[in-house]
């Protein structure tokens, strides 16, 4: 007997009654899934289909599914949910200069229109509570501008700031960096 | 002639290769530093089992099977933090095998008339082959493909060029910079992932957008 999972089981797992099939278990969720993609696949729109099957296409392409002619491997069903939309008008990647009490200071890249630098002061406000504690120096942060469409159709001009969050770099991760600074040290003469 | 301004831009990283769906839940990422605290908890979970995990976020939605990783957002402001969520994760989950990945751009234009709506899939895919043989023949689909080869890395563009399901008289480009990893690579792990998706984001997404415009320049 298998225990009772939150998920329905299918045919071949309710006729053979406790659950188990010839194919390995974590197949087995999938197996339903994939017998019902067989007769569609034949709708392929794909145009370099010549020397591989639907099936490893439909396996190993790499795009999000949904759009016509794409089938998912779990297919899930489930209601289209409008979904909140932004456009970027401008945009720009920002390091932390200096914090002060209720603002900090940041050196913006420009991301719309390369090449442009220019440093400007922001109040913290604008940051969400979420991210203040990342603000610190050195800090790396993304600004954008744009329209933002929410899912019920109004548009309005809205500032996004988003602070990245990445793991710290590990000691194998900064051992290279340092060989590679002593790489080219050595490779300019510079003693 | 103007270039419509997009309506619509999605972005989205796809990966193929061995995943555990039970992992990918709002709390590890939030406890790992790499969402907020509060988005994390707040997250829409759709499911969380051994073979899948779906959540949403304002921003964000992300699906995980046992093969295939997927995460997405229709708001271009986060496009960055997009790609940063996955550094993030592979960094810590390194050991992952990952054999493919899709860096995936989606955009939804409006054109200002019906003719020129028409005009896009006359010059795509030219009705005089089917006139006699479909009634009022239309295009529903088209995707070309390219071959890309980066730093020894095997890989293709693909274009997809549809009418907009999401907008009266749009046409939707979909851009997909597909990366393959060789299996027997000693570095096979997500490494590889992380540093090609470093070096390659932005240069993918100004291909994508050159592919986008100039497309657009010579169908309008």
């Amino acid at each position: 007997m298998r225990s009772q999972v939150a998920q329905p089981l299918s045919t071949e797992e309710s006729q053979n009654g406790d659950g188990m099939s010839s194919l390995p278990p974590r197949r087995g969720f999938l197996r339903r899934f994939q017998e019902e993609l067989r007769s569609e696949k034949v709708l392929s729109y794909l145009t370099d289909v010549t020397n591989k099957t639907s099936e490893a296409l439909d396996l190993e392409e790499t795009v999000p599914f949904g759009a016509p002619g794409e089938r998912p491997i779990v297919y899930l069903e489930s209601i289209y949910r409008a979904q909140d939309k932004f456009i970027s008008l401008q945009k720009w990647e920002g390091v932390v200069l200096k914090v002060f009490a209720d603002s900090f200071l940041a050196r913006l890249y420009d991301l719309t229109n390369r090449g442009i630098e220019e440093e400007v002061e922001l109040p913290l406000e604008e940051i969400s509570d979420g991210d203040k504690d990342l603000v610190k120096e050195g800090a790396v942060f993304y600004w954008n501008i744009g329209y933002f469409d929410s899912k019920t159709g109004q548009r309005k001009r809205e500032s996004i700031i988003r602070c990245r969050r990445l793991p710290a770099w590990r000691r194998e991760e900064l051992e290279g960096a340092k060989m590679e600074a002593q790489q080219v040290r050595d490779l300019i003469g510079w003693k | 002639m103007s270039i419509p301004q997009p309506k619509i831009k999605g972005h989205s990283i796809v990966l193929i290769g061995n995943f555990n769906p039970k992992i990918f839940q709002p709390s590890w990422f939030g406890s790992q530093g790499l969402l907020q605290k509060q988005e994390a908890e707040e997250a829409e979970v759709e499911i969380i089992h051994s073979d899948v995990a779906i959540f949403r976020l304002e921003w964000l939605r992300m699906e995980v099977t046992r093969e295939r990783f997927l995460v997405e957002t229709l708001q271009e402001a986060y496009d960055l933090t997009l790609r940063d969520l996955v550094l993030g994760t592979f960094s810590l989950l390194r050991f992952t095998p990952i054999k493919k990945m899709g860096i995936n751009r989606d955009t939804h234009f409006q054109v200002d008339s019906e003719e020129k709506w028409h005009s896009v899939g006359n010059k795509l895919a030219p009705k005089d082959l089917w006139q006699e043989i479909l009634e009022r023949p239309g295009m529903i689909s088209l995707t070309m493909e390219g071959n890309q080869k980066r730093d020894g890395l095997e890989g293709f563009i693909r274009v997809k060029i549809e009418p907009s399901a999401r907008i009266p008289m749009g046409v939707f480009f979909s851009v997909n910079d597909h990366f393959e990893f060789k299996e027997t690579d000693a570095s096979v792990g997500s490494d590889t992932v992380i540093s090609i998706l470093r070096e390659y984001w932005e240069k993918s997404y100004k291909r994508s957008e050159r592919i986008i415009y100039s497309l657009l320049e010579k169908l309008l």
